[in-house]
């Protein structure tokens, strides 16, 4: 694919209008809800060279202006369909299988310059530890400009004032003062706002933000927290939201993907995920999850272990930790069963009426 | 699991006979130009067998708090006193003899970082007991097979080095590290930080046990207030280097003093939008200290004033002076002007509307169900 196909309007004027300082939320964008933007659809990702499966049939999409949750325990898969997702898989892993489109357009078949097109000017991301993605000798504002003037082309005088709006509007008082200051001189929170300006600074689509609170301080989180749920309401951005903690999720997200030993064991809308999860792996995530319970009480573990990456199991993934396995869950692939509005679980037993009640009594 | 130990208080009086007191603790790192004071007057008692949190945000100290019992770091004013020792008296050998004794010991946050990489699990729990230098060959063996097991492993994993063991069993192997000594306080900082919400859920059970079953004291540095509730008996809120509240955990979270205790549980993340209380009820915002008298904000913001004042929605002209920690309550103290007030302003902050943001609660589910079509 050439970057000019990528370009097509249906891809909703990437970038700013060269006459910088239009309000970036003026910017046109179809509904939200018409199509998906990103869509995986049965990705499988092996790793160590193909040794080992990580990712099984992985399919999951998300539309503009939506924000979906991906959780699971660490080693479950989130952040390497991510990367896979931005097209920066580590080495010795490879997509077998599946495919994945952005607004229409194939990106298993992207080149290097087609990938280079893509990153920041229709996908933005961060990550757990901001400063390690900053370089410590240089001013933020300098990297956040150096950003603009490469993709966009604006010029010196231009980027660094589109810098401090857009160190503005992440919500950093003084943004002329942060513009000027090293990584060192900012608090982690400071730092992972300036992450999420240079991630948005070309008005991506799509930000990817893999585990972007976990090292925060509760407060600095739900701040981030309200910042990414701004940036949605005002420039309709997208946002894939990796977290290993539901109670997160469930702040922020519209949809939750749940994943499982390198498998979606359950999506849906998150109120849905919440109120009535269906897969047992789910109803275990939320009964150790901080569920802002200040008081006195058991806290719960899921016993046992996940099964090593790449583990030949016939049958349900979990079924070794799940308390209410069936000889069923053990004969054979289990299918993905509807069971309700765009809420799919991957458990044999999900139409039985087992989920509910001990959950709500909580 | 019961609540406590059978015998022990549901919390222990901290005034009769504490195993650690801190007292008037003032603690500067840094010389000259550089120095800044970390620690302020910081007041503090551990009983027996009590399980105390201690929270509070980067920066606050807690971590200073912590390696100052230890004698990593010296006060610049008060003492620490542990089992009736003033240790942090203590010069060179005497405080080297002390601390190898073993008797108070330190857990860190990320134990991939903190274990030697090169050192299988048998050396690394071995190595306190070595330095104690008491125990014989046989008997290093049956205390390292003895802590191992009070964490819940089993002899497999002595050959192993914590890069071959996953994160949870890591952590699992810095308290066997630490237990090997068989200390009577367990200083935590942050041990389930690193650790997904099942892990973290054992490793904090896991320390409720060794209290029950070793009668250990036990400081937990964390800042998910939520599962600290699940255990602790009391919580000790710290903010930029001073408590601002202290008290029984289920008193403090029913009915925090103290408004950035208040801010801290609002913060905390939750499955259900049901909080009373948002962020923005609780911090000012630019705006409303742009309404503010200039001559006040520039003394709340002031070295005399009340730490939390350049936060504080309901600071007032009394909060340009540090408040005392005073006792409120039979086992609480908090350090605040208008305790008795600010619950009632930050009600009526919601009330009002003028926050019109989607953390309020009635707001958030209005958008979430918007959202969901």
């Amino acid at each position: 694919m050439t970057i000019d196909n990528l370009k097509s309007p249906d891809l909703a004027a990437p970038g700013l209008p060269p006459t910088a300082g239009a309000a970036p939320d003026t910017v046109s964008r179809p509904a939200p809800g018409t199509s998906d933007l990103l869509s995986l659809d049965d990705l499988h990702i092996s790793v160590h060279h193909g040794a080992a499966t990580a990712i099984r049939g992985v399919s999951l999409g998300i539309r503009r202006g939506e924000i979906v949750g991906l959780v699971g325990e660490s080693g479950s898969g989130k952040t390497l369909t991510c990367r896979a997702a931005l097209g920066v898989l580590p080495a010795g892993c490879t997509i077998d299988h599946g495919s994945m489109t952005f607004a229409g357009h194939d990106l298993t078949t992207l080149s290097r310059r087609g990938w280079e097109e893509v990153h920041g000017s229709h996908m933005g991301a961060v990550f757990q530890d901001p400063a390690s993605y900053l370089n410590p000798t240089i001013t933020v504002g300098h990297q956040l400009a150096e950003v603009l003037r490469v993709k966009l082309g604006l010029s010196r005088r231009a980027a660094h004032q589109r810098s401090v709006e857009l160190l503005s509007a992440v919500g950093l008082h003084q943004p002329e003062h942060v513009f000027h200051q090293i990584p060192a001189e900012l608090s982690g929170g400071m730092l992972q706002r300036v992450m999420i300006a240079i991630a948005i600074s070309c008005d991506p689509e799509l930000l990817v933000a893999d585990e972007a609170t976990t090292a925060l301080d509760v407060t600095i989180q739900a701040e981030i927290i309200d910042l990414l749920r701004r940036l949605r309401d005002e420039r309709g951005l997208a946002v894939l939201f990796v977290s290993h903690d539901l109670a997160v999720v469930a702040e922020l997200c519209d949809r939750v993907v749940v994943f499982y030993a390198g498998e979606v064991v359950e999506s849906g809308p998150a109120a849905e995920i919440i109120e009535r999860p269906r897969h047992p792996y789910t109803r275990a995530l939320l009964e150790v999850a901080s569920v802002g319970d200040f008081r006195r009480r058991e806290l719960r573990v899921i016993a046992g272990q996940p099964p090593p990456v790449g583990a030949d199991i016939t049958g349900c993934r979990f079924a070794g930790r799940c308390p209410v396995a069936a000889d069923a869950c053990r004969t054979g692939p289990i299918a993905p069963v509807t069971v309700g509005d765009q809420h799919e679980v991957r458990c044999v037993r999900a139409q039985e009426a087992w989920s509910t009640g001990e959950l709500a009594a909580r | 699991m019961t609540a406590a130990a059978p015998g022990l208080p549901e919390t222990s009086p901290p005034d009769t006979a504490p195993l650690l007191a801190v007292e008037s603790l003032d603690v500067v790192l840094g010389r000259g130009w550089r120095a800044t004071q970390v620690l302020s007057g910081v007041d503090l008692a551990i009983g027996p067998g009590e399980i105390v949190g201690l929270v509070g945000e980067t920066g606050s100290g807690k971590t200073t708090l912590a390696r100052t019992v230890a004698g990593l770091v010296s006060p610049a004013a008060g003492q620490v006193v542990f089992e009736g020792t003033t240790i942090s008296a203590l010069r060179r050998g005497a405080r080297r003899a002390e601390r190898r004794r073993g008797h108070l010991q330190l857990v860190f946050q990320d134990p991939l970082r903190s274990l030697d990489p090169e050192m299988t699990v048998d050396d690394i729990v071995a190595e306190g007991v070595t330095l104690q230098g008491q125990a014989d060959r046989a008997e290093i063996r049956r205390r390292v097979v003895t802590a191992l097991g009070q964490v819940g492993l089993d002899d497999s994993v002595l050959p192993r080095t914590p890069g071959q063991i996953s994160g949870g069993q890591r952590q699992r192997v810095s308290i066997a590290r630490a237990l090997a000594t068989e200390p009577r306080l367990l200083i935590c900082d942050e041990p389930v930080s690193a650790l997904d919400a099942s892990n973290r859920n054992y490793i904090l059970r896991l320390l409720e046990q060794l209290r029950t079953s070793l009668g250990l004291s036990i400081v937990i540095i964390s800042h998910d207030l939520s599962s600290l509730a699940g255990i602790a008996d009391r919580v000790v809120v710290l903010y930029r280097g001073r408590i601002v509240e202290d008290g029984p955990v289920d008193q403090v979270f029913a009915a925090p003093e103290h408004p950035y205790t208040a801010l801290l549980m609002a913060s905390a993340p939750s499955v259900r939008h049901d909080r009373e209380l948002s962020p923005r009820q609780l911090t000012r915002t630019v705006a409303e200290a742009g309404e503010l008298p200039e001559a006040l904000l520039a003394g709340l913001g002031g070295p005399d004033a009340c730490v939390f004042a350049p936060r504080c929605a309901f600071a007032a002209a009394a909060c340009t002076v540090q408040p005392p920690l005073a006792a409120a309550g039979e086992h609480r103290r908090a350090a605040c002007h208008r305790h008795s007030e600010w619950l009632t302003l930050a009600r009526g902050r919601a009330a009002r509307g003028q926050l019109t943001h989607h953390r309020l609660t009635t707001d958030g589910q209005l958008a979430t169900e918007g959202q969901l079509r």
